[in-house]
């Protein structure tokens, strides 16, 4: 499974970004996770199967959908807050399932 | 804050965000400029040994670095001096890149529109007065002229084709190279039209309009109006400097690129909204100078603010607070929306006045973001003034958060009793 992360400058969602790949790590999943900021999220194009946007940029959810053609959605902020690892992976998850 | 009053609020931001989200050329814009910040940092380490020399202003460092400041500060003249070349190319690649067509010449044919716009040709060489922070404007027009006339000229199919046995590369090279002679011919026009028609070179043509524009950004009013939309925007979760730097990113780079090249040219600086001075002094520990208010969460009674505050701590001293925004949370918390939105409006008068006044020094290079409180304010003016200047700001802001933190947490602690009886 690969899951991107987006945030304004990659900075506040690369925290979570450790925390979904120690949840992965302890289901034994295989994860390739990275964050990047949303001005190159024109580069990440057919290279992820989902995208988990920081609740600050939950306005330009459409925009990076229309760019990625997956499924994209804003973590819920409290999950966000706390890089709650476990509750987004399963967010991911069901975003792909969804 | 009602829910209905906020619903409504939400409503009308939204598509407003989204919208300055959409705009491609804006974003192009922003994100070009952003992308300079890099290169401006590299000049300002050039300028720190003559910042050095003239803190000491004697003794045998001193002597030393005077006798060789021209090599120290060499890489300012390709830096800091050719900043608009730079960003030329990175707004271009970044709009080529919204439309899906950057290619191997997006950046240089902006490069090249931008000298020929820019670049006044003089007896032996050419005069690059207007390839700094006073081009970075017309750079702006550099970029997307290029970008939208190569698009045009696609979208319209006039590109030289080539048989199929033809290798791609050497295919690719012939395409682009009817968008790359049509921008020159176009850049060429006006350069010289507005030599002609206004005897000045096109970038002193477009500074002369934008002159009321760039002389309103800086100015307190100005600011305080960045300011209060940045926390009203965050106070409903939505990311307030990525939307309203759309605006000002762009004056506040170019203010940033004077100030260092009146700097390393001895004459005055002169401007204070910088694109440093909004995150090492404005923002420092976050939007909203939240520093105070973790540590106060970290030391509460109520269970959930001290796990938010622990966790909050550590990305809070690198000016990283979304989990302090999201988790206190600060986003429609009706105890907060006092000391969050208008707290950092009185910090902007305080920092505004503290310059003006010349009690602390104005910024003269721009630092790396996302550094502990004070250290960037001190790359940034190389005043230890403007450390207590942060410190200060981050006391006024804890004692601005103290009264309303305390209700929040009383009835916090509440709730807590509640689910516990």
């Amino acid at each position: 499974m690969k899951i991107l992360l987006c945030c304004n400058a990659g900075m506040s969602s690369s925290i979570l970004v450790k925390k979904i790949r120690e949840a992965a790590e302890k289901r034994g999943m295989e994860l390739t996770i990275t964050a990047v900021p949303s001005a190159a999220i024109r580069d990440e194009v057919g290279k992820w199967d989902v995208c988990l946007v920081g609740p600050q940029l939950v306005y330009a959810v459409a925009n990076i959908k229309s760019q990625l053609n997956i499924p994209v959605a804003s973590v819920e902020p409290r999950t966000y807050a706390m890089a709650d690892g476990d509750k987004a992976l399963d967010f991911a998850i069901s975003l792909i399932e969804g | 804050m009602n829910s209905k009053f906020q619903d409504t609020l939400m409503k009308f931001m939204m598509p407003v965000a989204n919208k300055v989200e959409q705009q491609k050329h804006l974003q192009a814009i922003k994100d070009g400029m952003i992308s300079i910040v890099p290169i401006i940092i590299v000049g300002s380490i050039s300028l720190l040994p003559l910042a050095i020399a003239n803190l000491l202003g004697s003794g045998a460092v001193y002597d030393f670095l005077t006798a060789h400041m021209s090599i120290f500060t060499y890489a300012g003249m390709f830096t800091t001096d050719m900043l608009s070349i730079y960003a030329a190319m990175f707004i271009a690649i970044a709009l080529a890149k919204s439309y899906g067509i950057c290619g191997n010449l997006t950046g240089a044919t902006a490069i090249m529109v931008h000298l020929i716009l820019s670049g006044l040709s003089i007896e032996g060489g050419m005069d690059i007065s207007y390839l700094g922070a006073s081009g970075l404007f017309t750079c702006i027009i550099s970029a997307i002229l290029s970008v939208e006339v190569t698009r045009l000229l696609t979208k319209k199919k006039i590109i030289i084709k080539l048989p199929d046995s033809v290798p791609s590369m050497v295919g690719e090279s012939f395409a682009a190279l009817i968008p790359l002679i049509v921008n020159a011919v176009i850049a060429v026009a006006i350069a010289n039209i507005s030599l002609a028609a206004s005897g000045k070179v096109f970038p002193a043509f477009i500074m002369s309009i934008l002159a009321p524009a760039l002389s309103t950004m800086d100015t307190l009013p100005a600011l305080l109006i960045v300011i209060f939309l940045t926390q009203f925007l965050w106070f409903f979760g939505l990311h307030g400097p990525s939307i309203t730097s759309a605006v000002w990113a762009s004056f506040a780079i170019a203010y940033e690129a004077e100030n260092m090249a009146n700097y390393a040219a001895g004459a005055p600086v002169s401007h204070i909204f910088t694109f440093g001075l909004f995150y090492a002094v404005l923002q420092v520990t976050g939007s909203g100078l939240t520093l105070g208010l973790v540590v106060m969460m970290m030391r509460s009674k109520a269970k959930s603010l001290k796990s938010i505050g622990t966790v909050g701590i550590v990305p809070s001293l690198f000016g990283i607070n979304e989990p302090i925004i999201f988790g206190a949370p600060i986003i429609l918390n009706p105890f907060l929306f006092i000391p969050f939105v208008f707290g950092p409006m009185v910090i902007t008068v305080i920092t505004y006045l503290s310059m003006t006044s010349g009690l602390v020094g104005k910024p003269i290079a721009g630092p790396p973001g996302f550094l502990p409180p004070g250290v960037g304010a001190f790359i940034m003016t190389l005043d230890w003034k403007c450390v207590v200047l942060v410190f200060v700001n981050l006391i006024i802001m804890t004692l601005f958060y103290y009264p309303f933190f305390k209700m929040m947490e009383a009835d916090e602690l509440k709730k807590e009793q509640g689910e516990k009886a």
